[in-house]
């Protein structure tokens, strides 16, 4: 894309170049009359005001004095065309040859608006009320289109801090990264140890299928499913931290005890609910009986 | 490169931001009429002020520029250049005023439909505002009025064209021609005629008329008149200070000497591009400046370059002014001074009753035709020629006024400016 922008700046830039020689040579030798143009260029007028006091250039007696102010606008456009697109098209991406072109685009407007504006204002002459109405349209569209393009021509994109760290990467920091970073048979391991302890406890409370049945029946269901979400949590874990695999293990055993010792408390919890159960039931016999 | 960009960016950010700020600004100035109203009160105050704001008259503003004094070391048309640039920035704040006075023009097709068009006595066809307000005692005192709460028809002020005695059908064109502008003054509150006279006396002579039978429409008087007319309303401010509040001239004469008392009147002399400059009016513009309170001592004397392509009779620049004028009047009507300048005869605050009275100075103003006529047929009678042509004048009304109204009505028909005379004099 870039090659393609560079090349189409550069070809604009120079066939204008050559083409303003031509026109100029032209000019020079009267082959095409610019007499006819003033003329008409004279007679066109905006909100009262000829075409060289919208520019800026002031009142224009003779069109022997139009004329040269043509030839003179004509030339200081065209070389500031292909100038300014021939430099644009060295530049280095092609995000900073738009940018480039939009400034240069929106300079010459904003500075015919003010120009205009300055001779307008000392100006004495009276203006109607649809004048001023075509005025104001006027300045807001050119003004809104230069301080757009300028905006975006001069704005620098403000980086984040995160756009920061990784643009700011070096060979060797990526180096110590990379050793930090664990190896996948060493995180899986992690997650398995991890998973297995943490998690059968709590599908253990939450599941009510496990609370029906045996404890026993309970925790080996849960072993499965454990083993289903392990493939899920691998992944997940990737981002967690790594390296800690003998804590982990350690932390395992410690957990593995727990868990027993509340298999165990779990089991007799159960044995007391089902006694309670029996008790109330037998009172309420008991109490049928005696009603009738 | 980075900080460099940024930097750019920057100043450039500021520049555009300072440069639309500036545009606004001079914008609202150039296109909103209250806002230039806003920006020049803030600057010179009210109307009765005579300080400037200390903090704005820092800033690089219109407003505070200094008037243009008479120099030794300047020749009259370096004079007049500097007060032509002045008078055009000093008057800067007044382009709204006429962009709404060239949208009436462009836009009104019928501009004296709504307004009275009636003869106030022998000025004929005076455009009248249809302004109305409940008589005071003063009114009742001066006999505008016979009780109090009565309605009253006034104007804020009464602006007269002046025009060279011609025939009906030349000021009938005329006054199809100022129809626009005189309807823009009646929008204003503000009354106009088109007066046509034959000479400065005459002249005279109706505008005392006026004054003294329409007090509420001819109190404050504004004058307009070109070249000759030019001259002889200047006379009129030279010799009568203060009988005309502000007068506008096109190409005035540069023989006149200036009046003798500072302040007596505005004026704004309107000059073409060939017009020759000479340090009497420099003199008069100066002196017309010469005023305690702040707007008068700005305003009061200015001398403009008339636009080339100014067509109309009143150009929007002459209606604006006059508005400016009128909203001073109405403010500072009883703050008005005149002041009389030393080793010189002083102004009289209400001079023209006593200068009416001395028969000797104004002689050649009471000779109308009717009584050069009665001089040449009792030219031989002693004790006609022995009296005043201000008691002529009297004599010949009075005795008309016993033959009859149809000889009175024939006499006014032949000549007008004696009716004129007689009326102010009765």
């Amino acid at each position: 894309m870039h090659a393609i922008s560079r090349t189409a700046f550069l070809t604009f830039g120079t066939s204008f170049l050559v083409l303003m020689v031509f026109l100029g040579a032209a000019l020079h030798f009267d082959i095409f009359p610019l007499e006819q143009i003033s003329e008409l260029i004279a007679q066109f007028s905006f909100i009262g005001y000829s075409i060289p006091e919208l520019i800026g250039l002031g009142k224009v007696g003779s069109y022997r004095e139009l004329t040269y102010a043509l030839k003179m606008i004509f030339v200081i456009t065209g070389l500031y065309v292909s100038i300014f697109t021939i430099g644009v098209s060295f530049l280095p991406s092609f995000r900073l040859q738009l940018k480039a072109l939009s400034f240069g685009i929106s300079i010459p407007p904003f500075v015919i608006l003010f120009n205009f504006w300055v001779y307008f204002i000392s100006d004495e002459r009276d203006i109607l009320r649809e004048d001023k109405i075509l005025l104001y349209l006027f300045t807001i569209i050119v003004y809104s289109f230069s301080v757009t393009l300028m905006w975006y021509g001069l704005h620098v994109r403000r980086k984040s801090p995160s756009l920061d760290s990784a643009n700011d990467i070096n060979p060797m920091r990526s180096h110590l990264i990379q050793k930090s970073i664990p190896t996948a048979e060493e995180l899986s391991r992690d997650m398995v140890t991890k998973t297995h302890g943490a998690q059968d406890t709590d599908k253990e409370a939450l599941d009510p299928d496990t609370k029906s049945k045996d404890p026993e029946e309970a925790l080996g269901a849960e072993s499965k499913r454990g083993e289903t979400h392990e493939q899920h949590t691998v992944s997940d874990s990737v981002s967690a931290e790594p390296n800690q695999t003998d804590e982990a293990t350690e932390r395992t055993a410690v957990e593995k005890e727990a868990i027993t010792a509340e298999e165990d408390s779990q089991e007799e919890t159960l044995k007391n609910q089902k006694t309670d159960h029996s008790v109330q039931d037998l009172g309420e016999e008991k109490k049928e009986e005696e009603v009738t | 490169m980075m900080i460099f960009r940024r930097i750019l960016s920057s100043i450039l950010g500021l520049i555009v931001i300072l440069a639309s700020l500036y545009m606004i600004e001079a914008a609202s100035y150039r296109l909103v009429e209250p806002y230039a109203k806003f920006r020049l009160n803030l600057s010179w105050g009210d109307y009765l002020n005579s300080e400037i704001n200390p903090y704005l008259s820092k800033l690089p503003l219109d407003h505070f520029l200094q008037p243009v004094s008479s120099s030794p070391f300047l020749t009259s048309n370096e004079v007049l250049k500097r007060e032509l640039d002045y008078s055009k920035k000093i008057l800067g704040y007044l382009r709204p005023v006429r962009d709404r006075v060239a949208n009436y023009f462009h836009n009104q097709t019928n501009p004296l439909a709504t307004y009275d068009i009636r003869d106030l006595g022998l000025i004929k066809s005076a455009v009248l505002p249809g302004l109305f307000r409940p008589a005071t005692m003063h009114d009742v005192n001066q006999g505008s009025a016979r009780r109090i709460g009565d309605k009253i028809e006034y104007s804020d002020c009464l602006f007269i064209y002046l025009a060279h005695q011609k025939k009906s059908n030349e000021l009938k064109k005329l006054f199809i021609s100022l129809e626009k502008p005189f309807g823009f003054l009646a929008s204003e509150g503000i009354a106009s005629v088109l007066v046509s006279a034959s000479s400065k006396e005459a002249l005279i002579a109706q505008i005392t008329y006026l004054q003294s039978n329409y007090p509420n429409i001819a109190n404050h008087i504004i004058l307009y008149g070109q070249s000759t007319l030019a001259s002889w309303t200047l006379h009129i401010c030279q010799q009568t200070p203060g009988i005309v509040k502000a007068c506008i001239l096109r190409n005035p004469p540069a023989d006149i000497p200036p009046p003798s008392a500072n302040g007596s009147q505005w004026l704004l002399a309107m000059v073409d591009n060939d017009y020759k400059h000479s340090t009497t009016l420099n003199e008069w513009v100066i002196r017309s400046r010469s005023a305690e309170y702040f707007y008068p001592s700005r305003l009061g004397g200015l001398i403009y370059r008339k636009p080339v392509d100014m067509t109309e009779p009143l150009s929007s620049v002459v209606l604006s002014y006059i508005l400016q004028c009128k909203d001073y009047i109405k403010e500072a009507e009883h703050h008005w001074i005149i002041d009389p300048l030393p080793n010189e005869p002083a102004g009289d605050p209400d001079p023209v009753k006593e200068e009416l009275n001395s028969d000797q100075d104004y002689e050649a103003m009471y000779l109308c035709d009717a009584v050069r006529k009665y001089r040449i047929l009792h030219e031989n009678d002693s004790s006609i020629t022995a009296l005043s042509n201000k008691q002529l004048i009297l004599k010949i009304g009075k005795a008309m006024e016993a033959l009859g109204p149809s000889a009175y009505a024939q006499l006014s028909k032949e000549d007008p400016e004696f009716v004129i005379l007689y009326q102010s004099l009765k």
